[in-house]
């Protein structure tokens, strides 16, 4: 900002409240509530502000209830706590204000491990009035008999949680207007059955335990798996996806164990037979390029608009190429190149070298074929980005077919 | 996307053409295409809006109309080039704020507020909001040129009920 043009002139006190509540919406709360000082003006405005986000680690106990004793805004649009002290009373006194004040957004972030065995309280899971929530770090293995009582929720949350079949049965059953559903890192979940959801489009799991997803009633599925064994059982309203692999061992490769990866990654595909955008991520694609080197049979794919999210390495071009050469009907094809995670060479060539693969022969194919029913203007512009993006220079010995 | 024209005119009575995607920006007037019919030859006149606020109202939506586009505008666009773009957005965006007075911020909040357009209502609120963060009471009405008309007892008083806030 420059200089005032009529120094002096005080125009943020002429805003009105509507619009300072917007600006608190953005900062900690601990900011907002310094502005009661500023002057006469701005003594109840914070109060009255609909968001309110702090850090635990900041405020003392008896301070902050002095402070809410003034916070007299009766619907709490977003509610954010950082939770890193283990006062379970100030805790459940928090969460108890948040519900009372009809908040729509409540979000808990669990910093410390000595907030790790926390349990929520009971009335937590009877509030009618959340729409979203989120948790980071929170414990839900056990959730005690009163069953959970989330009617008005549509989009839920979890990171590192601890969270059980048994107890995510019951948050499922008791959150009948679902529509968005975010796990990540929730390894303890095995069996993800989402059939009794209804209105639930949208589901993001990432490096999750479930090795059975049931979905019948999703439209666009986030998923990037565990090295384990995940198992798409009914995903069949899909019409969006996007598919890659959370890898935190790569020594998985340099045995036979990686057989069943490969083998799920292609079950998978089959099941996305019919969705018509498709993302893939650099680790799905490197696996991809392993089943095709093994000469594994490929589903074909319906998929019109495919996009591939990778670094260009030559372990992720066989794979591409199969892709391509069974996804007929692409009317958009997108090249993402990101700097992501992928898994080194070295592993996949003890893999080929376990299945007795020459490792040379196999990334280094003469033919190397491209051939599809695109548009050729279409594949000419994607062929174009590929080579100019492609890191190493061996990738030139491939020799290419187009046609 | 068309490229249909339209006309605003200010409260001081200065008329301007914008693209109708760009006016779409705003959700009253993209309110007031869909309901009302607009003329093609009469104007939108928009009585809370002088004419060198709606210019850098203009301005703002010229500079965003792509942006919404996505799914055209970055079919051949990579990672970086969208990077890039988002980039010299930002650029922009902050030039653009940084051009101004204060006064002139706060008119255009209250324009962007008026005429609906969120992402203007967000920059502007930041930009504010950015004035406001980690800074003290003291700071904060030296930038704003707020006037304390409380007696040091009074704010001493408040400052209790929200000790740590303070700290």
């Amino acid at each position: 900002m420059t200089g005032d043009s009529i120094a002096g002139m005080d125009f943020i006190s002429a805003l009105p409240d509507a619009i300072l509540h917007l600006i608190f919406s953005t900062i900690p709360t601990k900011f907002a509530i310094r502005t009661s000082v500023l002057s006469k003006r701005w003594r109840h405005v914070w109060s009255n502000s609909p968001s309110f986000a702090i850090d635990l680690n900041e405020a003392d106990p008896n301070s902050l209830n002095q402070t809410l004793a003034h916070y007299s805004t009766p619907k709490i649009t977003s509610f954010s706590l950082c939770i890193s002290s283990s006062n379970v009373h100030q805790i459940n006194s928090l969460i108890e204000f948040a519900i009372s004040r009809n908040t729509e957004k409540l979000s808990l972030e669990f910093r410390d491990d000595c907030v790790w065995d926390y349990k929520f309280p009971d009335f937590f899971y009877n509030n009618s009035s959340v729409m979203q929530l989120l948790v980071d770090s929170g414990a839900f293995d056990t959730i005690p008999s009163p069953t959970v009582f989330w009617t008005s929720l549509r989009n839920l949350s979890l990171s590192f949680c601890k969270l059980s079949d048994e107890s995510f049965a019951k948050i499922l059953s008791g959150s009948p207007m679902l529509e968005s559903l975010k796990l990540h890192h929730c390894d303890k979940l095995r069996i993800l059955d989402l059939s009794k959801l209804l209105e639930l489009k949208r589901l993001d799991v990432d490096n999750g335990g479930p090795t059975q997803i049931v979905a019948p009633h999703i439209h666009c599925l986030r998923l990037r798996h565990s090295q384990k064994q995940c198992d798409l059982v009914d995903v069949s309203s899909l019409t969006e996806a996007y598919l890659n692999i959370y890898s935190s061992n790569y020594y998985l490769f340099s045995s036979l164990k990686a057989d069943f990866l490969i083998d799920n990654v292609l079950e998978m595909l089959e099941k996305l037979q019919n969705v018509k955008k498709l993302t893939f991520g650099a680790i799905f694609l490197q696996v991809l390029s392993l089943a095709e080197i093994c000469g594994l049979p490929f589903p074909m794919l319906r998929v019109e608009v495919l996009t591939l999210e990778t670094t260009m390495v030559p372990s992720v071009i066989p794979g591409i190429a199969k892709l391509l050469q069974n996804s007929p009907g692409v009317k958009m094809l997108k090249l993402d190149i990101v700097d992501c995670i992928i898994v080194p060479d070295a592993f996949l060539n003890s893999y080929l070298d376990v299945k007795g693969l020459d490792q040379n022969q196999c990334w280094k194919p003469k033919d190397l074929d491209f051939s599809t029913s695109f548009e050729p203007k279409l594949m000419t512009s994607f062929m174009e980005s590929l080579l100019e993006n492609t890191r190493e220079d061996n990738l030139s010995q491939y020799k290419w077919i187009l046609s | 996307m068309s490229s249909n024209m339209i006309m605003l005119k200010s409260s001081d009575g200065a008329s301007f053409e914008i693209e109708e995607a760009a006016a779409r920006k705003s959700k009253i007037i993209a309110n007031m295409i869909e309901v009302e019919c607009v003329d093609e030859d009469k104007a939108i006149p928009l009585q809370n809006v002088t004419g060198n606020i709606l210019a850098l109202v203009i301005e703002y939506c010229n500079k965003h109309i792509v942006d919404d586009d996505d799914d055209v505008a970055t079919e051949e666009a990579s990672e970086e080039e969208e990077e890039a773009k988002k980039k010299k957005v930002d650029d922009w965006e902050a030039e653009f704020m940084n051009s101004m007075s204060l006064e002139t911020m706060f008119e255009l909040l209250l324009a962007a507020n008026y005429l609906n357009i969120k992402s203007l209502i967000d920059l502007v609120c930041q930009t504010i909001a950015n004035n406001i963060k980690d800074k003290t009471p003291e700071e904060v009405r030296k930038i704003f040129s707020i006037e304390n008309d409380f007696t040091p007892e009074e704010e001493e008083e408040i400052r209790k009920e929200n000790a740590w806030a303070f700290g």
